[in-house]
């Protein structure tokens, strides 16, 4: 059930409204967006390139059972806008959000509200000859967090966010190294509530 | 000489068949009242058929080249409309001799007015430069540069000029970054208005070394 202010409700009823969809990645060095539309717009301090028809979402799952539905979508390889979601920055696990923009009929933004919520987990890049140049993404959903007490995972930045810039998870790869820490996965660990 | 990209259409006095609609991207549901839920989930582009009858081994080589000549994946060139299913948009509809005896400061009108205002629903807009006496109709179209690409649009709402200015209402909507307060002003094109547009698929012909009918869809590029 999606909770809609009533001047949308007015204008969802009166059948004059567009919906698009916005996608935002919070990068370390601030937040980069990209929406189905065809020209950039600012929103809550994040600028969305609009590339049109060049981005594709698969359907949205909800879920009572607080399953970790992902969400995949394809973004044109060729779009400079899309590359700049992923080439050179470090975009594992990196906030990423799904929102829906209501638009009136001149086009213009007159609510959003947020979709769906996660962590960018997995980038694809494909290119192939008589084929499509596609950026394949897969964002996490948020109640991966739940799941796992800690909400950490196993990944080098997880551990650099813990164990400081020099630590990090080739570290402990070597036997000899295994002494150097203590690697806490899933439900262990110092931060997990005692049980 | 080189060519110039995207490529124009050809100006060649070859009959084109067809039809330019725009194309929407919608969907509609069923609401739990009995009432159709509609909703708008992209930008309307245009779309047109084009059939291109070549006639003679001249024409028919001619033609071939352009196809040829559009190089790159997405085969882009400027697409102009089709009017009444059975030739290329040229003119307004009461000037189909061309705009011949217009005049603006007492200087024969080239064809291209000043974009000087567009309303807040997006969809009316002012122009100026404009030749006093044109009367524009439901129907003409117009095209005008923005970004990186040409924005083709239709007339819903015609007037005649005076003052030099007119003002109209148009399909589909002034995009929200076109600024019409922009320096230098846009400039709208009122012979053979055009938008970019790339192949859709593949270029089919038929025929003989008489006469061939090169068939194919183009969708407008946007962006």
């Amino acid at each position: 059930m999606l909770s809609i202010p009533d001047e949308i409700q007015t204008l969802v009823e009166s059948g004059r409204f567009a919906v698009r969809l916005m996608i935002r990645v919070d990068l370390d060095d601030g937040p980069q967006g990209i929406w189905n539309d065809l020209y950039s717009v600012t929103v809550d301090d994040c600028t969305y390139a609009g590339i049109g028809g060049n981005l594709q979402t698969d359907a949205f799952s909800g879920s009572a059972a607080l399953d970790i539905d992902n969400l995949d979508f394809q973004i044109s390889g060729l779009s400079s806008e899309a590359q700049a979601l992923v080439t050179n920055t470090d975009w594992h696990q990196r906030p990423a959000s799904v929102f829906i923009a209501f638009l009136d009929d001149a086009q213009a933004i007159q609510h959003t509200m947020v979709r769906y919520a996660g962590f960018l987990d997995s980038v694809q890049v494909i290119d192939q000859a008589d084929g499509t140049s596609l950026i394949h993404v897969i964002i996490e959903n948020s109640n991966r967090a739940l799941d796992l007490a800690t909400g950490r995972v196993r990944s080098d930045s997880d551990q650099r966010s813990v164990g400081g810039s020099t630590d990090g998870f080739g570290k402990y790869i070597k036997a000899a190294n295994a002494q150097a820490g203590d690697i806490y996965w899933g439900r262990k660990g110092p931060h997990s509530p005692v049980r | 000489m080189s060519l110039v990209f995207p490529r124009s259409f050809p100006d060649y006095c070859t009959p084109v068949s067809g039809v330019t609609d725009l194309k929407r991207f919608q969907a509609a549901s069923f609401d739990g009242d009995g009432g159709i839920g509609s909703v708008d989930i992209a930008p309307a582009i245009h779309r047109s058929q084009y059939n291109i009858t070549a006639r003679g081994r001249e024409a028919i080589a001619t033609w071939r080249a352009w196809f040829q000549s559009l190089r790159g994946g997405a085969r882009s060139f400027q697409g102009i409309p089709i009017r009444d299913g059975r030739k290329l948009y040229r003119w307004p509809l009461t000037r189909p001799r061309g705009f011949d005896g217009l005049t603006v400061s007492s200087a024969p009108w080239t064809g291209f007015g000043t974009l000087t205002g567009i309303g807040t629903g997006k969809d009316t807009i002012t122009l100026g430069d404009m030749p006093n006496g044109l009367v524009l109709s439901p129907g003409d179209y117009l095209s005008f540069p923005s970004g990186s690409v040409n924005h083709l649009h239709m007339i819903l709402e015609g007037g005649t000029v005076s003052s030099n200015s007119v003002s109209l209402t148009v399909e589909p909507t002034i995009r929200q970054d076109v600024d019409a307060d922009i320096s230098p002003a846009i400039a709208c094109q009122f012979e053979r208005p055009f938008c970019d547009m790339y192949i859709a698929g593949e270029v089919s012909e038929s025929g003989d070394m008489a006469v061939t009918t090169f068939s194919f869809t183009a969708y407008q590029k946007p962006r």
